[in-house]
């Protein structure tokens, strides 16, 4: 029995039954069984016969084997969508998640937004060109002075901050950011000096 | 880590830039109402909504920066801060040139 045991199992065989299997071609105890055990072996090639079936029981692998090596679409098989997954494409390894592409339309509305900022510069630097008031105090005349050239670049950085800390949020984000900021940078002044 | 040294820094610096400008908020606010009782001419609300708004957007826009900034990196950091000056010196360009006596003060004399 344990000879039939060797012949119809491997080592690669279950875990339950692989160190049975080594336990009694490896142990020496069983030593007084061992002829009994050995009789079979005269018998060993009727025991073989299904082994030497075994490379007609390989054909189909084989035959497999030769499948696999033409293209599944002329075999009339789908095609393996999953080996197309692994293998990504160049511009996939260079640029994993490609940036969305920005619509027309909000392209118009970003050039809308930039116009009016720069109207709104524009006006900034006339008030800061012509400042209507001075101070006399050398810290306020300089803050001061500083304060209507910031207002004037006040716009660009606007707009290049709502890009910069939005470089990762959408479009609606961005307008409202850009919307903000066009109420913010509304140049006061210069509407105040335009209507008198 | 919430905020570096060069985050510190950053609200040390623009700190001082707000600070100044609650100094001169509030120098417009005891101007402006030294004004009126001199001209016998008592604020408007708007008056005191803009001189208002000239004192506490600095405070308002320091907060909103310290909130703002936390957990940001460096460049984005500034960025915010710069904002957060620049919309308080707008304000107080607004209020400055643009916040005339004719929307700060009544035009009727409490005095006669």
């Amino acid at each position: 029995m344990a000879s039939d045991d060797d012949a119809l199992t491997w080592a690669g065989d279950r875990e339950d039954r692989a160190p049975n299997v080594r336990a009694s071609s490896s142990s020496k105890k069983p030593a007084a069984k061992r002829p009994a055990a050995k009789k079979p072996v005269a018998k060993k090639p009727v025991a073989k016969k299904p082994v030497a079936k075994k490379p007609a029981a390989k054909k189909p692998a084989a035959a497999n084997e030769t499948a696999s090596l033409v293209h599944p679409s002329v075999v009339g098989e789908k095609p393996d969508s999953s080996h197309d997954d692994v293998d990504p494409s160049f511009d996939e390894l260079v640029q994993p998640d490609p940036p969305a592409q920005t619509s027309a339309g909000a392209l118009v509305m970003y050039g809308l937004f930039a116009g009016v900022y720069l109207l709104f510069s524009v006006a900034w630097l006339i008030i800061a060109l012509n400042p209507p008031i001075n101070f006399f105090d050398v810290v306020s005349s300089f803050m001061w002075v500083a304060s209507l050239w910031f207002a004037t670049l006040g716009g660009l950085i606007w707009f290049v901050a709502t890009f910069i800390l939005g470089r990762s949020r959408g479009f609606g984000w961005k307008f409202m950011m850009l919307l903000i900021g066009v109420v913010v940078l509304i140049p006061w002044p210069y509407l105040h000096l335009a209507v008198r | 880590m919430k905020r570096g040294f060069g985050g510190w820094l950053l609200v040390i610096l623009f700190g001082v830039l707000l600070g100044h400008d609650v100094w001169e908020g509030a120098g417009n606010v005891i101007g402006k109402y030294y004004e009126s009782l001199q001209l016998g001419l008592e604020l408007t609300w708007v008056g005191w909504l803009i001189l208002g708004t000239n004192l506490l957007a600095p405070v308002v826009l320091f907060i909103i920066g310290l909130v703002a900034t936390r957990r940001k990196s460096f460049g984005d950091a500034l960025l915010i801060w710069i904002l957060a000056v620049l919309v308080a010196a707008i304000a107080g360009a607004d209020v400055v040139l643009a916040g005339n006596d004719y929307t700060l003060f009544y035009t009727v004399t409490t005095g006669n």
